[in-house]
């Protein structure tokens, strides 16, 4: 009885390779969306480091590890457009071009300056009831909230925002607002209180967010 | 003397141009003594037979249970991408080879004679 077997012969590479990554980040933890047909293998590398705070990963030192469809990696540290590159392999050696995609990480959190406010205690009597003040943001921003919050620290998702059913003015926004230009704001006693009840010092804190997703502290 | 019956091992069943995945090593021996054997390769849904195809490697006598090996390289596939059919011919001594599948029809195990004996079909 004869013998024989099959044999393939494949001098093809992975086909349709891509990645791609978010538009920014705050973090250096990312998810980067890849896709190859046919591929067995994949390495990455650039601005990419094996851990927090790591040295960059050249190609050289990248390693060839399993395919997936997405990959968890770690941008190297500094503030800066982060390129990523990738090579797809197949089970038998055949590699594919090199693809890449950028990010940019911005972990840089904006600083809010107040200026005012224009009274530092205010009741609910008309003419008495209203304080005004201003703020502005050391980069752009794309949203603000005012709060009443329990301590200085407090971070933006803590306490309530003032409402404005009382007259209060942009103690809530999403405009895009360029670095350093003025918000102006007023709280009216009543909505003050709705936010915080009960007579005394309140803290009143303004957060903003920048386009990267990052809010003040 | 029955024809030789093969028994073989393979390292893959896919290769490619690059460096360290461009062959596969073939291990094989015989139940009994064959006095040449030779292995080609042709592309899968073509003719094939011996003398058919590329000759990938050959033997010459070699007692039963005596393993032997050889390499099928990218080189050796030279139609193209695709799959292959890597033949291995054994003959024994009495001139009989292992190649008589094509007369034996699928699903039997030989052909018989009227008095239900079976036989070796030889082209």
């Amino acid at each position: 009885m004869a013998s024989f077997f099959n044999l393939t012969l494949d001098t093809t590479a992975p086909t349709g390779g891509s990645i791609s990554l978010p538009q920014r980040t705050s973090s250096v933890n990312i998810t980067a969306t890849l896709n190859a047909t046919g591929a067995s293998y994949m390495k990455l590398w650039g601005d990419i480091a094996a851990q927090a705070g790591g040295a960059a990963i050249t190609e050289q030192n990248a390693s060839w590890v399993a395919y997936a469809a997405s990959k968890a990696i770690v941008l190297t540290a500094t503030d800066a457009t982060k390129t990523v590159h990738v090579r797809f392999k197949d089970d038998v050696g055949n590699e594919s071009a090199e693809f890449s995609a950028s990010i940019i990480l911005d972990t840089t959190v904006p600083v809010v300056t107040i200026v005012g406010p224009d009274v530092a205690k205010i009741s609910k009597v008309s003419g008495f009831n209203v304080c005004a003040f201003s703020f502005s943001a050391s980069e752009p921003i794309v949203e603000w909230t005012v709060r009443v919050v329990p301590a200085t620290s407090s971070l933006h998702s803590a306490g309530t925002e003032i409402p404005t059913t009382g007259g209060s003015t942009n103690m809530h926004g999403t405009t895009a607002t360029a670095a350093d230009a003025a918000v102006e704001c007023t709280i009216n006693g009543a909505d003050l209180e709705a936010a915080s009840s009960g007579d005394g010092a309140k803290i009143v804190k303004v957060f903003v967010k920048d386009s990267t997703g990052n809010w003040s502290i | 003397m029955p024809a030789p019956q093969l028994s073989f091992a393979v390292s893959g069943t896919k290769i490619s141009e690059i460096s360290g995945y461009d062959h596969i090593d073939v291990a094989f021996s015989s139940d009994v003594e064959y006095v040449a054997f030779e292995c080609r390769a042709t592309k899968a849904g073509e003719s094939y037979g011996r003398g058919v195809g590329r000759l990938i490697a050959s033997f010459s006598t070699t007692p039963a249970g005596v393993e032997r090996s050889f390499e099928v390289y990218d080189d050796d596939l030279v139609h193209g991408e695709g799959e292959y059919r890597i033949s291995l011919y054994a003959q024994s001594a009495d001139g009989g080879w292992n190649d008589n599948h094509r007369f034996i029809p699928q699903a039997s195990t030989g052909l018989t004679t009227a008095d239900n004996k079976t036989f070796l079909c030889m082209r």
